[in-house]
């Protein structure tokens, strides 16, 4: 578990069943509405977003990243930057 | 700042295969591929319904229901709620009788932008000012 | 020389539009141009590994595995080609695979565009 993966979510998102571009698409208007310092988690089984975009987006756009693998989905947390 | 314009023409319609949904999702991926440019490099694209395309892009699709998938629909109005440009051909639609009202809006989304429905003449336009053309 | 991005959207049995696809930037890598394919909806089928050649039907791996020999670079979308039941472990190695906004990026930075719509 870690920093963000500890804490409860202000928000949750879910997108298991969703391909690209969805999982991140939705995510990223998820996180637009959210004030600076709320954390979302988003549930995602799309391994080329949960691997790849969504963590690449967060890290771009400055917002902190944690990702926890459950069995062949993902949770993702993000902390709005 | 290095934008490059595209113009996704949908010809075919929509549930006979999956080409003409594919045309939505690829346009509305312009909100994504940010992660792979530098950061003045941008795409803004056109996503425009002539010909057959204009079929099957009506509101009220059960197609969850009946099929168990997301509804074109549904795509439709995931393009206005990312601010993508939808322009749907009005000679095409008179053809084929659908009525302007019969397509879906996302204000219920919070969506800020709506369906417009043109001469092709601006769909011609939008061609012209495409640095690529995509024909689905 | 130049970049050529070349969409790919049909099936590889019973249309010629992806053979077309593939000679052509087979073609253009000859002549020393930068070559990217991007494939989806049905020719997303087309990256499972073990396909049998046959001489009396379309399959698609030798003629890829060519393609990369020859440094062209080809990407899957991840969405079409899990659909279809292909799993990236027990795809033709070499073959990347990522989103949709793959292909809007290798657009992005062409100069020409090649898109071969599907059925």
């Amino acid at each position: 578990m870690g920093e963000l993966s500890d804490k409860t979510p202000d928000k949750e998102l879910d997108v298991l069943g969703r391909v690209c571009p969805y999982p991140l698409v939705l995510t990223k208007k998820s996180v637009e509405k959210m004030d600076s310092g709320q954390m979302i988690k988003v549930l995602c089984d799309a391994p080329a977003s949960a691997e790849d975009s969504i963590p690449k987006w967060a890290e771009k756009s400055g917002h902190k990243f944690e990702s926890v693998k459950k069995g062949d989905s993902w949770e993702l947390f993000i902390e709005k930057g | 700042m290095s934008d490059i314009k595209l113009a996704f023409i949908v010809q075919q319609p929509q549930y006979k295969g999956e080409t003409s949904r594919l045309a939505i999702t690829h346009a509305i991926a312009y909100q994504t591929v940010e992660i792979l440019l530098e950061d003045d490099e941008t795409v803004t694209p056109k996503l425009c319904f002539v010909g057959e395309g204009v079929l099957g892009i009506t509101k009220d699709q059960p197609a969850m229901e009946i099929y168990g998938i997301t509804s074109t629909e549904s795509h439709m109005k995931n393009s206005l709620l990312v601010d993508l440009e939808v322009l749907v051909c009005k000679e095409d639609l008179d053809k084929y009788g659908i009525p302007e009202s019969d397509l879906p809006d996302a204000e219920d989304m919070g969506a800020d932008v709506t369906i417009q429905v043109v001469p092709f003449a601006e769909i011609q336009k939008a061609m012209d000012e495409a640095k690529h053309v995509l024909m689905f | 020389m130049g970049k050529l991005t070349i969409g790919v959207f049909p099936g590889v049995v019973g249309n010629m539009s992806y053979d077309f696809a593939l000679k052509i930037a087979g073609a253009a890598k000859d002549k020393g141009h930068d070559v990217s394919i991007w494939f989806s909806g049905n020719a997303s089928g087309s990256v499972i590994a073990g396909q049998k050649h046959l001489k009396d039907y379309s399959t698609a791996e030798q003629h890829l595995k060519a393609l990369l020999e020859k440094g062209v670079e080809i990407c899957v979308c991840e969405a079409c080609a899990v659909a279809r039941g292909a799993k990236k472990d027990t795809a033709i190695e070499g073959i990347q695979w990522n989103a949709m906004h793959w292909y809007l990026a290798a657009i992005h930075g062409a100069d020409r565009v090649l898109h071969i719509g599907g059925e």
